[in-house]
């Protein structure tokens, strides 16, 4: 069995999504995969077991045989920080060994790392302690924020010595594409690294569904129940003048409006565009008129007693920061990596 | 006293002007040819004489000592002015000219210059942005409105300049007397709460009106409204009543006062009776022309057609009138006088062909008649009756009466001259007999607030300990920055100051959550204790009823996994283990702030009652114990708290004992901005607060 570790040195890069992208791709061509998910972050209850969610998930979609926690070995929950803190030996990398052992049938191990390069450390299973104690092959996986990106991939590289397998970037903004493979990719070629992949910012998989605004503003649903499952790529905010409204709606698709339940005027407006919900801040009491309209269109409206800025403020916080649960965005994330991803590339790296 | 504003021996008008369409020169004839009594004198460096009277250049000039001046000259030039004025050693000012804080920018700073020099030379000062002042009976009408109104007893207070004119115009087309009139202007100096005390004091002021947008100081206008209310009917219009206005409040209770909320409650507080429209202020101050108050809220309707005593009796009915018959003896009495045709109870509908003899009959057995407090007369014009005779009837019995008569004529052309002797006999009369009613609600509403009892601040001894300790809290959070505080410090201060709470303790892990429930006894409530959570329910932070202790065990597991998931970022001290409250009737007692007028204390049902129907009560502080028994009275689901279906009542002493905890806990601690009491339980003997959150700040 070969683990190959997916590191990251900042939050919601898109290791998850990329193992299982690839993890499906490989499965496919006869490969046996397993996934691991060193630090949970989204505690679920499951079966009397706390798992990490997005762990789970990956887990169910692989349709792996093995216990759920042989994928989420360890949740960071407020039991686990109070016995740390209280000086106990929580003895989770033991767990995750032993655990890794287990799997020694399979062809390949993806081990999500933490959020960063140090994130489990004073439980002995940072990306340091682990490409160290397992030999892992590395993957850093980075979102392009600019040129400092790199130096992540070339500080790891160093790092993790002949461990080092190279990178993919993520997160591109499409109009920088055809700049990182012109001139990055071929930069970090000449230094060392090999990229495997150039993804695209992709508004699919950054959405959130109108189920997660529900409930990241604790709001009740008027209409449209039926269409919780949908995504929403963008949000605006509708505090303008009904004037300028619709030339600022019509640019923005499937997008959330945040506005006043009282601005009927913007609601109007803003289901005449791309709209996938409309959130009603400040009362929780729609306009009869409108919920009309909108199961008409068959637009959610949710409404919540926050007012408008406490809701963006909440939105904003989640969104692109969407944990992995749904079919259609693992079936989005397979397509693309069997697209952009060099597999062909990868298993020769890895020599099998 | 602000008698040198409308009694003054000596006026100066300065910027009095020749030009006809300039504001000075009206001011300056309306006060020389409608006949003031006093000496005026034009100030008008420019001119020589204006309407044959000697200019002088400057009020310093004048050789008279000048008690009131009169200002219309532009905005710029009143600083110096003031300063003039002081030397000249003028008592009052009245300034109508324009360009101050309604401006805005350079208005603003100008009228701050003008009330600082008016501050610093002791002159008090009406305006500026003002339309005048007028006393009928000195014949001043220092306004540029065209004419004096006619002599009465009424005297009015008006924000609204514009208003004040159409008032006066109205007043002299209806034979409305009036005594004295003020246009408040900006407020700059003198504002509603200065002419509410004059005319409080004043003989020639029997009624006020006023018509206000604003009021500067709150607690200082309550506490003069209260004294004179008792005295005089005061009437007012506020202007700006909705809600739009209503200020984003953090907490609950803020949010349900809304904006105008605390005007209502500050006039009901202060016995002022509020009308909503032009027309009810005015219909309103005819009742009161009645010298007669009535004793209680029974009212008898003499009426000679059916229709309008119907309309008569639903009125009365919806505002809680009562149309009581006469005593049995009154209507033997008078049973064999009247056709039998004739409806004896009430309304006494004495039918279309009574003549004013009719009238008679019944008028003199209802003054006499200890069930009646007061006695309405309709009178429809029909074939025979003879309507003047009518109104001397009316009028015959109002000289003897102890109880208050009113009219209602209906009809046109055959009426009128019957009406103008009811009114000129200071007998309200009017037409509509729905106006007519509703009018004399609010003298019954008068001579309830007249015969109410100084208010009596009850004194809820807190021990000083729990005092200091409450301040040593608040010191700490304010200190900290803190501004919404959570269940933790709210509950503390508010168990310093009597209230009860559920038995507590605070778990760090799910064994030591089972240890404490062991101990409180279950079945218990467990809430996740994090300062940074307020809406805990909202976060999946709080589980009910668990009643063993493996429930105890998986709810704290289950807790901390949902906060983890909504907050990942979250501080988490623990998960508090409450006692579980069983029965009871949930309330919410809170408390908010209003700039104007300080905290009030609100009381609600819980649940839906307050969110979505909004039934709750309010009361500014400091509140009497009758007002904290007004509140729970007051909303529509009161009956919930009396036991519906065989159910024990719920302990309302308890409830007017927290209400006045409440109060006095934000009068010793004013820093204390909102409280949420969300839910309070209310026991059949007792009641505990489940939760509660503050806001503090300064203001």
């Amino acid at each position: 069995m070969l683990p190959i570790f997916l590191v990251s040195n900042k939050p919601f890069t898109g290791k998850n999504l990329i193992s299982l992208g690839l993890a499906l791709n490989l499965k496919e061509r006869g490969y046996k995969i397993s996934y691991m998910k060193l630090i949970g972050k989204f505690p679920y209850k499951k079966d009397n077991q706390i798992l990490d969610e997005e762990a789970y998930f990956i887990h169910s979609m692989l349709e792996s045989k093995e216990p759920a926690e042989y994928s989420s070995p360890f949740v960071w929950t407020y039991q686990v920080q109070y016995k740390l803190f209280e000086g106990e030996n929580l003895k989770i990398d033991e767990k995750i060994f032993e655990i890794i052992e287990r799997l020694k049938d399979k062809d390949l191990l993806f081990i999500i790392s933490g959020d960063t390069y140090f994130e489990g450390y004073s439980l002995g299973i940072d990306s340091l302690s682990i490409i160290k104690k397992l030999n892992a092959r590395t993957l850093v996986i980075q979102s392009w924020e600019g040129e400092t990106s790199i130096d992540d991939i070339l500080g790891m590289k160093d790092l993790a010595k002949d461990k080092f397998l190279g990178a993919v970037l993520n997160k591109v903004p499409p109009e920088q594409y055809f700049y990182l493979k012109d001139t990055v990719v071929p930069y970090l070629l000449n230094k060392g690294v090999k990229v495997f992949g150039v993804f695209k910012k992709d508004k699919f998989l950054e959405s959130i569904t109108v189920k997660r605004l529900l409930e990241i503003v604790n709001g009740g649903i008027v209409c449209g129940e039926d269409k919780l499952d949908e995504f929403v790529e963008n949000y605006l905010i509708g505090a303008m003048d009904p004037g300028q409204a619709l030339s600022y709606f019509l640019r923005v698709p499937n997008k959330a409006v945040i506005t006043g339940v009282h601005r009927t005027d913007i609601q109007i407006l803003a289901m005449e565009t791309s709209t996938k919900c409309l959130i009603l801040t400040g009362g929780l009491h729609a306009d009869e008129n409108i919920v009309n309209i909108a199961r008409d269109k068959g637009i959610p409206i949710i409404v919540t007693s926050l007012d408008t800025y406490s809701a963006v403020d909440r939105i904003q916080n989640i969104m692109g920061k969407a944990i992995l649960k749904e079919k259609d965005k693992a079936l989005r994330a397979k397509e693309i990596v069997a697209k952009e991803f060099d597999i062909e590339g990868f298993l020769k790296a890895l020599n099998i | 006293m602000l008698d040198f504003i409308f009694k003054p021996q000596s006026i100066a008008v300065i910027g009095a002007s020749e030009d006809e369409k300039k504001i000075g020169h009206v001011v300056f004839k309306n006060l020389v040819n409608q006949g003031f009594k006093g000496k005026v004198y034009p100030v008008n460096p420019k001119r020589k004489e204006i309407l044959g009277i000697k200019c002088y250049p400057s009020v310093r000039e004048i050789p008279d000592k000048i008690d009131l001046a009169i200002v219309v000259i532009p905005a710029k030039g009143v600083p110096s002015i003031i300063k003039e004025c002081a030397e000249a050693k003028v008592k009052g000012l009245v300034v109508i000219t324009a360009g101050f804080r309604e401006i805005g920018g350079e208005g603003i700073q100008l009228e701050h210059e003008v009330a600082e020099l008016v501050k610093r030379y002791g002159i008090r000062m009406v305006g500026p942005n003002c339309l005048g002042v007028i006393n009928t009976l000195n014949k001043m009408n220092a306004t540029f409105a065209s004419d004096l109104p006619p002599s009465g007893r009424v005297s009015f207070f008006s924000q609204s300049g514009a208003l004040g004119v159409a008032l006066i115009d109205w007043a002299i087309e209806n034979d409305f007397g009036f005594s004295k009139f003020v246009s408040l202007g900006n407020k700059a100096d003198l504002n509603e709460t200065d002419f509410l005390e004059y005319f409080g004091k004043d003989p020639e002021t029997d009624i006020i009106l006023g018509y206000i947008e604003d009021i500067r100081d709150g607690r200082k206008f309550l506490e003069v409204a209260q004294k004179v209310s008792k005295i005089k009917p005061v009437i007012v219009i506020k202007a700006g009543t909705t809600e739009a206005g209503a200020r984003a409040a953090s907490s609950h209770t803020g949010a349900l006062a809304g904006f105008d909320r605390a005007f209502s409650e500050a006039f009901k507080k202060a016995g002022i009776i509020r009308v909503n429209t032009i027309q009810e202020l005015f219909e309103t101050a005819e009742i009161f022309k009645l010298k007669n108050l009535p004793k209680g809220n029974k009212l008898l309707v003499i009426t000679n057609a059916g229709g309008p005593g119907i309309i008569a009796a639903d009125t009365a009915d919806k505002l809680g009138i009562k149309l009581n018959p006469m005593s049995k003896e009154s209507i033997e009495a008078i049973i064999d006088k009247l056709p039998p045709t004739a409806s004896l109870y009430n309304p006494v509908d004495i039918i279309g062909d009574a003549t004013s003899e009719r009238y008679k009959i019944v008028l003199e057995q209802a003054i006499k008649d200890e069930l009646i407090d007061g006695i309405c007369v309709i009178l429809t014009p029909q074939a025979i009756t003879d309507v003047e005779n009518v109104a001397k009837e009316i009028i015959k019995a109002n000289q003897i009466s102890e109880k208050p008569i009113f009219a209602c004529f209906i009809g046109g052309k055959k009426i009128r001259e019957a009406v103008k002797n009811l009114k000129s006999q200071q007998i309200p009369c009017y037409s509509d007999p729905s106006t007519a009613i509703t009018s004399y609600k609010k003298l019954i509403d008068f001579s309830i607030i007249k015969n109410k009892k100084e208010p009596e601040i009850p004194k809820i001894e807190i021990p000083l300990e729990n005092k200091e300790r409450v301040k040593l809290i608040l010191e700490v959070l304010e200190n900290a920055g803190v501004t919404s505080v959570g269940d933790e410090n709210a509950s503390e201060i508010l168990s310093l100051y009597g209230f009860e709470f559920p038995k507590k303790a605070l778990a760090r892990t799910p064994e030591e959550a089972v240890e404490v429930a062991e101990r409180i006894g279950y079945p218990v409530v467990l809430k996740v204790s994090s300062p940074q959570i307020l809406h805990k329910t909202d976060v999946g932070g709080v589980k009910l009823n668990l009643k063993n202790a493996e429930e105890v065990y998986n709810g704290f597991i289950d807790i901390t996994i949902n906060v983890k998931r909504f907050m990942p970022n979250a501080y988490i001290k623990g998960v508090m283990v409450y006692e579980m409250v069983i029965g009871g009737k949930e309330v919410i007692l809170g408390v908010s702030y209003d700039t104007t007028f300080g905290h009030m204390i609100m009381f609600g049902l819980g649940g839906i009652y307050v969110e979505i129907l909004k039934d709750v009560s309010f009361r500014i502080t400091p509140l009497t114990k009758e007002e904290a028994y007004e509140m729970i009275e007051e909303i529509k689901g009161s009956k919930i708290l009396e036991g519906v279906r065989g159910e024990a009542p719920y302990d309302k002493e308890n409830l007017v004992d927290k209400i006045l905890r409440l109060s006095q806990l934000v009068m010793d601690f004013p820093i204390i901005k909102e409280i949420d009491i969300n839910p309070y339980v209310v026991k059949h003997q007792g009641g505990i607060a489940l939760d509660a959150r503050m806001i503090i700040g300064r203001i």
